[in-house]
């Protein structure tokens, strides 16, 4: 097995965690075998090319069917709402410092803003990663509990 | 799927691959592809479809000739499903006998 084909099943294995619960749960080995037979004929096949096309439709899957069906996940909704919470608490407080900044020398105090700026930007980033790991170790804990394996994998 | 309406193109495809006989998953994929090589059918619209067409009773799961392999399962086309499919290929024959009539007398018209 080539290494494209390799990462290629690798890749495809970690996407399954984006996909509905149920179709994973019910038919995640076989999408995985079926891909894996797809991207072994049309590599055969076509080369690269062939290898090519099937990632152009399973991107396309991701984009059809997984990612609206996560957006409509609570997890990710209660995800995406803390870091938006997250955003629009600490917003005003940055204001605040930018304007109290601007009052207190003819310079605006360029450091102490740009430090405000910074600490929000870290804590969207550090709410954000929070949740993509809460909801990540809660897909991937389903995931692995299918016993998804593949030969060419271990 | 209560009402069979006009049938979604993987549904129609997937059905029409398993009046051939059973098949597995990669097995209508390559049926599929035979079908209409237009027609790009990747693993997630597969078993998207292939759920509904269980969860509608229209293809059962049944045992393949290699049902000792691991993970390989294979499906059936019940009476509901071709009864559905029948229904979906006389109405695709009708638009067809209905669009070359008004092609036909387009043509005849312009003359």
């Amino acid at each position: 097995m080539t290494r494209l084909l390799r990462w290629s099943l690798r890749a495809y294995r970690g996407l399954l965690i984006v996909y509905p619960d149920n179709l994973r749960r019910d038919f995640g080995p076989e999408m995985l075998e079926a891909f894996t037979s797809d991207l072994s004929s049309e590599c055969a096949a076509h080369g690269i090319r062939g290898a090519i096309r099937v990632w152009r439709i399973t991107l396309r899957e991701v984009i059809r069917i997984a990612l609206p069906a996560l957006l409509r996940t609570p997890a990710v909704v209660v995800s995406g709402l803390s870091a938006a919470a997250c955003f629009i608490s600490q917003s005003p407080l940055l204001i605040m410092t930018i304007r109290r900044e601007a009052q207190r020398s003819l310079l605006p105090g360029d450091a102490t803003s740009l430090d405000a700026v910074l600490a929000l930007a870290i804590g969207a980033a550090i709410t954000a990663l929070t949740s993509f790991v809460v909801v990540h170790r809660w897909k991937r804990t389903n995931l692995l509990s299918l016993d998804i394996c593949h030969p060419g994998l271990s | 799927m209560d009402k069979p309406g006009p049938l979604p193109p993987a549904t129609f495809l997937v059905l029409l691959a398993l009046t051939g006989g059973d098949r597995h998953g990669y097995g209508i994929m390559q049926d599929v592809r035979k079908l209409d090589p237009a027609f790009e059918l990747g693993p997630a619209t597969l078993y998207t479809t292939i759920q509904r067409l269980l969860d509608g009773e229209w293809i059962k799961e049944v045992s393949g000739p290699d049902s000792g392999e691991r993970r390989r399962r294979y499906y059936r086309i019940t009476k509901d499903g071709n009864s559905v499919l029948q229904a979906e290929l006389q109405r695709m024959e009708s638009m067809v006998r209905k669009g070359k009539s008004m092609r036909l007398r387009s043509a005849g018209a312009a003359l």
